[in-house]
């Protein structure tokens, strides 16, 4: 990942409520990034654009139906590599991170009731603690 | 007249169309939601939440909140909507809002929760799943199931990495790994094979070869070790496991086996005819353990209802000694005493009726014959009688000389080719 691209992930980080900040910050998800990139055989170019695709989903620009799609477009590889990719980097990056919100927001609500809006979106989303944030 | 009919067909549509809206957004909403929404009776709640209401703003009140359980209103619209909808103040929806916060929201987020959670513990802690690769179609699954669980891939991945081998050339070396692990490239071919792909001075090549060989082929050789010892105890073979049926059985010889066919085959087959029970019974046994342990497993016929009753019956009264005919009739008979307390006149006719047939039908013809022989034997009547013939030749024989004298017609027989002299 290139020194800029990494800088401009950071500020729209900071921008994000602190439990999202806390958990990407703990987890090194460049680095996995990259491994599976790697492990599909992408170079170098090819991962820093799958590395910049998965910071723009983790700081909530693109849902995961489009972060498919431009990993297909911009990396250039077939439908099922891309869904290969993106299954990988859910497993090995997104999950880690969402658990790692969710414990933080179980832990917060445990001291402060959310408001009823909050509610409705957590039941909509089907358990989605981000919701509560 | 007109236009209230217009109206009413208005406002038909309107709520069909937005009964299909709903339905649509349910389906988009996740399973756990929706078993959430469904097991909290909100609509009841509703109804004793607040008893100023009228019916048509409690109908409004429900349409809104459904409409706000399945997405389509929004949180930020939904007090305004109220506010419009139920015709009541703006402190009035605040405090019908936290109400029903309380006894709705809260209730289905707490109903979310557990479904999640259950969701979570139902699903197995993440276990190494055997992923099929077509590469290792043709080897045994056993081997297919190792080779995926080596991580073999990722380990080679991670040494060529180390070594700074280019990712095309990552590529051959999996393919001719591939290769060394189905066979069709030997071993001691390896070695060169990863030499002319990689071009690595003998140094590195000295290195890499016994890294890949203690991170890749090792591994799936503990692997499949590890498959092996997790199997199940080996199988006995049939002669052995023969020995235990054998053993298992109990040693009471008076114990009786039900044959599930026909109700007189039943009863029959429990009267040991002779006195070892082992002779009767113990053979047919070993068959079934033996044809179970070959997979193939006895289908028998229909058995009637009074098979169940009478082999309960049988299980429940063990004492009934059997030993020679006599008392094997007389145990027929006690049968039949104790089948008549138990068992319904249907099957009690059932039961005599096919006893009868059965001590009507004759012994076999070989049996009878067997003893006839035996005893005639024995009474020397099997010796078939003498016949002394006369093969004696006139004029010859001493003996014929006296017959002659003593009868001449029958000594010497008519020839009509010859007149007597």
């Amino acid at each position: 990942m290139t020194e800029k691209l990494q800088q401009t992930l950071n500020i729209e980080i900071l921008k994000l409520p602190k439990e999202k900040q806390d958990a990407i910050n703990s987890f090194d998800w460049v680095k996995n990034v990259e491994e599976i990139g790697r492990k599909s055989y992408l170079n170098d170019d090819e991962v820093n654009d799958l590395q910049l695709e998965t910071g723009l989903m983790l700081i909530g620009l693109v849902d995961f139906e489009i972060y498919v799609l431009n990993i297909e477009k911009n990396i250039v590889i077939s439908r099922t590599e891309s869904q290969n990719i993106a299954n990988e980097i859910v497993e090995k990056v997104f999950t880690p991170i969402a658990k790692s919100i969710e414990i933080a927001i179980k832990n917060k609500m445990k001291s402060y009731e959310p408001k009823w809006d909050k509610r409705i979106n957590f039941i909509i989303s089907g358990g989605d603690y981000s919701s509560f944030i | 007249m007109e236009i209230i009919q217009v109206l009413y067909k208005k406002m038909t549509t309107t709520i069909d169309t937005l009964e299909i809206k709903i339905a649509e957004a349910k389906q988009k909403l996740s399973q756990e939601t929706r078993q959430a929404i469904d097991a909290v009776n909100w609509k009841q709640i509703i109804l004793g939440l607040n008893n100023k209401f009228n019916s048509e703003q409690i109908e409004a009140l429900e349409t809104e909140v459904e409409l706000l359980l399945c997405g389509i209103t929004y949180p930020e619209n939904f007090a305004e909507e109220l506010e419009t909808r139920l015709k009541i103040s703006k402190v009035e929806v605040s405090s019908l809002i936290n109400d029903m916060d309380k006894a709705i929201f809260k209730k289905i987020q707490v109903e979310l929760e557990n479904r999640i959670n259950t969701k979570v513990v139902d699903t197995p802690v993440k276990t190494r799943t055997f992923v099929s690769d077509p590469k290792f179609l043709s080897l045994p699954k056993k081997v297919q199931e190792a080779i995926s669980l080596s991580d073999w891939k990722e380990n080679l991945y991670t040494i060529l990495k180390k070594y700074n081998i280019a990712i095309d050339k990552i590529g051959e070396v999996e393919e001719l790994t591939t290769k060394t692990i189905l066979g069709s490239i030997h071993n001691d071919q390896y070695e060169n094979n990863i030499k002319t792909i990689t071009n690595l001075p003998q140094d590195k090549l000295s290195e890499i070869i016994p890294e890949i060989n203690e991170k890749v082929f090792k591994n799936i050789k503990t692997a499949m070790m590890n498959s092996v010892e997790k199997e199940d105890i080996i199988p006995l073979p049939p002669y052995a496991s023969q020995k235990v049926a054998q053993a298992s059985l109990p040693n009471n010889t008076n114990t009786e086996y039900a044959l599930p066919n026909k109700a007189i085959n039943s009863i029959e087959s429990k009267i040991p005819v002779t006195n070892s029970v082992e002779e009767n019974v113990l053979p047919n046994i070993k068959d079934e353990d033996i044809y179970k342990e070959h997979g193939i497993e006895i289908i028998y016929n229909n058995v009637p209802k009074s098979t169940d009753t009478i082999s309960s019956y049988v299980f429940k009264k063990p004492e009934i000694k059997l030993g020679d005919t006599k008392e094997k009739s007389s145990t027929i008979e006690a049968k039949k005493e104790l089948y008549r307390e138990e068992i319904p006149n249907s099957e009690k006719e059932y039961i005599e009726s096919t006893i009868e047939i059965k001590n009507k039908i004759p012994k076999k013809q070989d049996e009878i014959k067997q003893i006839d022989i035996i005893t005639n034997k024995l009474l020397n009547n099997t010796i078939s009688p003498t016949i002394k013939t006369d093969y004696s030749l006139p004029k010859i024989s001493s003996q014929n000389t006296d017959l002659i004298s003593n009868n001449v017609s029958s000594a010497k027989p008519h020839d009509p080719y010859h007149e007597a002299i």
